[in-house]
């Protein structure tokens, strides 16, 4: 396939000879030269859509440019790049020889031109992602952590934290490149203590003094959105790969609004406040239009989570609705309810009490395994979902989790952690990246190149460390 | 560092587009040289840093000027400065097997020795921090709580026998180190049924479905001195501190699992937790045993209302002892009546 633009040609004034020679008589005029682009100089074809190719000295015209070359003359080339037209000192193919052709523009610039649009789509290929960890190192590295954050009554773990994101990180390969965490010890441990003093707070008020709660929880919907935003921006701001770094932009207002969902979560915070929650068609109403509208909600946050992650000059665009998430929802639930209909049934034909062995071994595994499935099911399918909708400058995604495989896995890893007494655990993280890895692919429409620049600026651990304690991460 | 100059290839990323340029860095004593197509750099070497190794990863170079070289994992990089230098011991941790299962066995021993004597130790420390006033606005607070939410409703039982039951429950409570600070409450209770609580700061609830399914007097003295126990030796708030440093604990131990499995990490808390509380219990009764009998009342008593509570809630026991959160009660009914038999 060749690759055309289409671009805006100003002819320099002083390519006196360009007219001339660009003109021939018998055939639609064209003329080939170099072209100097950004990404290097090729040679192509200049086509000028006026029948006869005439062009008026100083005039600015659009032109098609048919590259001679393949493909990568359109590698990272951009709406909006400049390039120059250099002249040839030599006889061309298509011109006449009668000498007239020798002088097109004597080596120099001859016209100044702007890529106004890419006319053929660049050729989509794959990024390979692998994850190369291995069970046995990282069993290692777990270890190691784990006994010095209990040594330590967990000032080491923001260490270990470091530790462990590093080898997840770098052990995540992507078209041959590691991915890089770039996040420091003791920033983390600064916002682990402050996370740390602040769940004290609210363990304290919600274990002891309860009155307090409601206003513990007001504080915390102020605070939400700020720890969100940190904690999105640190995120993003210490993952790199090929050096450069990728960002977070939401801020607090954007985030509140988005997190407040259409004011419901203000109305039970509100509410609690004020002990309305205890009328019961109040508590009802809320609790119903939260369910309902959960979907939307979702939806409305994840797109709200991509769009404003960006890598390099490049931001996410996603745009699910809540319909789709609803779907998700609605067919886990069903799942879920067909799986312990039967089992409930089964309950009150046999009259078992709730104490007994027979009780936990009829009613609480099943249970647990329809729990498991619904879980796995979500996961694996809003995982889809919103990595196969999401693009980021030229790449898609393309994801093919399997809700079945994933329950497999969140089941037997379970097994296996509670047979070993946990010291499986490495092993059970490092199969299921491997999985999520194999089933996530990277397609570049276009070129890497399109990304470019970054933005060095630091951003406190502090909300990062927040967010982990009250699991409010906005993540993919 | 020596004068030979040592060569390694690598990729330079310069931050400004994601494309990595196969360069060679060549590190001659104190300069160090990138040289690529169309590149040439010199820099000193004590300016360079490198990312701590991290398993068989490719580690990286970062240059003074923001510009980084991808580069395997060589001997010659350890000799740049690290970027992370307070990273390099775990690293060293980290590579030895020896070291790894030595942590094994620590982790072990840690866990172990904070279940049986560290927690309980801390516990115990911790209350003496607490005064007995805090204690006796978290009952209170905790005893509204539950009448709110339609845990308790009013007492149904007529004040002859409500007077009987405080009767009881003064002497038994007299003399004893919290004898001030005690507080009988009588509730109805749809949700519990036959039961008694201690809350916090000396607050006894019995339901009334208790009361009526005791026998005898003495039964209702058993169900109260047991309660009595949980307040004399402060159960509640020892629980409540126990099981908070457990979840802790267990939330560092289990973390890494929690993404990767579902609810694997409430199992260990809930046993660990359960076990503390049958302990507990055992306390109490042993406590409860004593006091019946300096009051001339025969544990024999707390058997048969033991007895009488297992036939009312069909508790099929043997199989999940170790999920309870209470000691299976034909071993309570037999220590009831060893102690029975003693006091004869």
């Amino acid at each position: 396939m060749k690759p055309d633009i289409e671009a805006e040609i100003t002819v320099l004034p002083s390519s006196v000879n360009l007219r001339k020679s660009a003109i021939r008589d018998d055939i639609v005029g064209y003329y080939e030269c170099p072209i100097a682009l950004p990404n290097g100089t090729w040679d192509c074809r200049v086509v000028f859509p006026d029948a006869n190719g005439r062009v008026e000295l100083g005039q600015t015209t659009t032109a098609l440019i048919q590259f001679l070359s393949p493909n990568e003359a359109l590698l990272g080339l951009c709406q909006g790049d400049t390039f120059q037209l250099m002249g040839r000192n030599e006889a061309l193919p298509g011109f006449s020889t009668d000498g007239t052709s020798q002088l097109l523009g004597e080596n120099g610039i001859i016209a100044l031109g702007k890529v106004t649009k890419l006319l053929v789509a660049p050729i989509t290929h794959e990024l390979k992602l692998e994850f190369i960890g291995s069970s046995r190192e990282y069993f290692r590295i777990w270890v190691v952590n784990l006994c010095l954050t209990l040594l330590t009554f967990g000032i080491f773990s923001a260490w270990a934290k470091v530790r462990k994101k590093r080898y997840f990180y770098s052990h995540t390969i992507l078209d041959g490149t590691p991915f890089q965490y770039l996040g420091q010890p003791l920033p983390i441990l600064r916002g682990r203590l402050i996370g740390a003093s602040l769940f004290a707070v609210y363990y304290v008020s919600s274990h002891f003094f309860t009155s307090l709660l409601p206003y513990v929880f007001a504080l915390g919907a102020v605070l939400a959105p700020w720890v969100i935003v940190r904690s999105a921006s640190f995120k993003a701001r210490y993952s790199a790969f090929r050096n450069m770094t990728f960002r977070f932009e939401g801020t607090y207002w954007g985030t509140l609004k988005v997190v407040s969902a259409w004011g419901l979560v203000p109305a039970i915070i509100i509410g609690m406040m004020f002990h309305w929650l205890k009328i019961a068609w109040i508590e009802g109403t809320l609790f119903a239009v939260g369910g309902l509208i959960y979907p939307w909600w979702i939806s409305r946050l994840k797109n709200f989570t991509v769009c404003n992650t960006a890598f390099g000059n490049k931001n996410g665009q996603l745009s699910t609705t809540g319909g789709q998430f609803f779907k998700i929802y609605f067919c886990s639930g069903l799942l879920f309810a067909l799986m312990l209909i039967p089992l409930g049934a089964a309950l009150s034909i046999f009259h078992i009490s709730k104490n007994s062995a027979s009780y936990i071994i009829l009613f609480s595994l099943p249970t647990y395994a329809a729990y498991a499935l619904a879980y796995a099911y979500i996961q694996a399918y809003i995982g889809n979902l919103v990595w196969n909708e999401t693009t980021l400058g030229p790449l898609r995604f393309k994801s093919t989790l399997s809700g079945w495989t994933m329950t497999n896995y969140y089941i037997s890893n379970a097994l296996a952690i509670i047979a070993s007494a946990g010291l499986l655990t490495p092993w059970a993280i490092m199969r299921t990246m491997k999985y999520r890895a194999e089933n996530l692919q990277v397609l570049v429409a276009g070129e890497v190149t399109e990304f470019s620049g970054s933005d060095r600026s630091n951003v406190s651990a502090t909300g990062a460390e927040l967010g982990e304690f009250f699991d409010m991460e906005l993540s993919l | 560092m020596n004068d030979a100059i040592e060569i390694i290839e690598g990729l330079y990323y310069d931050g400004c587009k994601p494309i990595g340029l196969p360069i060679l860095l060549s590190f001659l004593g104190e300069k160090t040289t990138m040289t690529g197509f169309g590149i040439s750099k010199t820099y000193r070497t004590s300016q360079l840093t490198v990312t701590p190794v991290t398993g068989r990863a490719a580690r990286f170079v970062i240059l003074p000027d923001g510009g980084q070289v991808q580069c395997a994992d060589l001997q010659i990089l350890n000799v740049l400065a690290n970027e992370s230098p307070t990273e390099g011991p775990v690293v060293w941790l980290e590579k030895r097997i020896g070291v790894s299962v030595g942590c094994v066995a620590l982790i072990v021993a840690l866990l172990l020795s904070a279940y049986i004597f560290g927690l309980p130790a801390a516990a115990d420390w911790a209350l003496t921090k607490v005064s007995i006033e805090t204690e006796q606005s978290l009952g209170r607070d905790a005893l509204a709580w539950l009448d709110n939410n339609q845990w308790f409703q009013p007492t149904e039982l007529d004040e002859i026998r409500t007077t009987r039951i405080r009767t009881t429950f003064s002497t038994l409570i007299g003399g004893l180190k919290m004898e001030h600070y005690y507080h009988l409450e009588f509730r109805h209770s749809k949700r519990m049924g036959a039961n008694a609580i201690a809350l916090p700061g000396g607050i006894v609830v019995i339901t009334d479905e208790m009361v009526s399914l005791a026998g005898s007097e003495d039964e209702v003295a058993a169900v109260l001195a047991h309660e009595i126990g949980h307040i004399e030796l402060r159960h509640t708030m020892k629980q409540i501190m126990q099981g908070s440093a457990l979840a802790i604990i267990a939330g560092v131990v289990t973390n890494d699992a929690s993404s990767y499995t579902v609810a694997v990490a409430g199992l260990p808390t809930l046993l660990a937790q359960t076990n503390y509380s049958r302990e507990f219990e055992r306390e109490a009764d042993e406590f409860a045993f004593k006091l019946l009998k300096q009051h001339h009342i025969s544990p024999a008593a707390f058997a048969s209302l033991m007895e009488r509570l297992s036939k009312d809630h069909e508790v099929e026991e043997r199989y999940v002892s170790f999920l309870s959160t209470h000691p299976v009660t034909a071993d309570r009914v037999k220590r009831a009546r060893q102690e029975d038999g003693k006091g004869k």
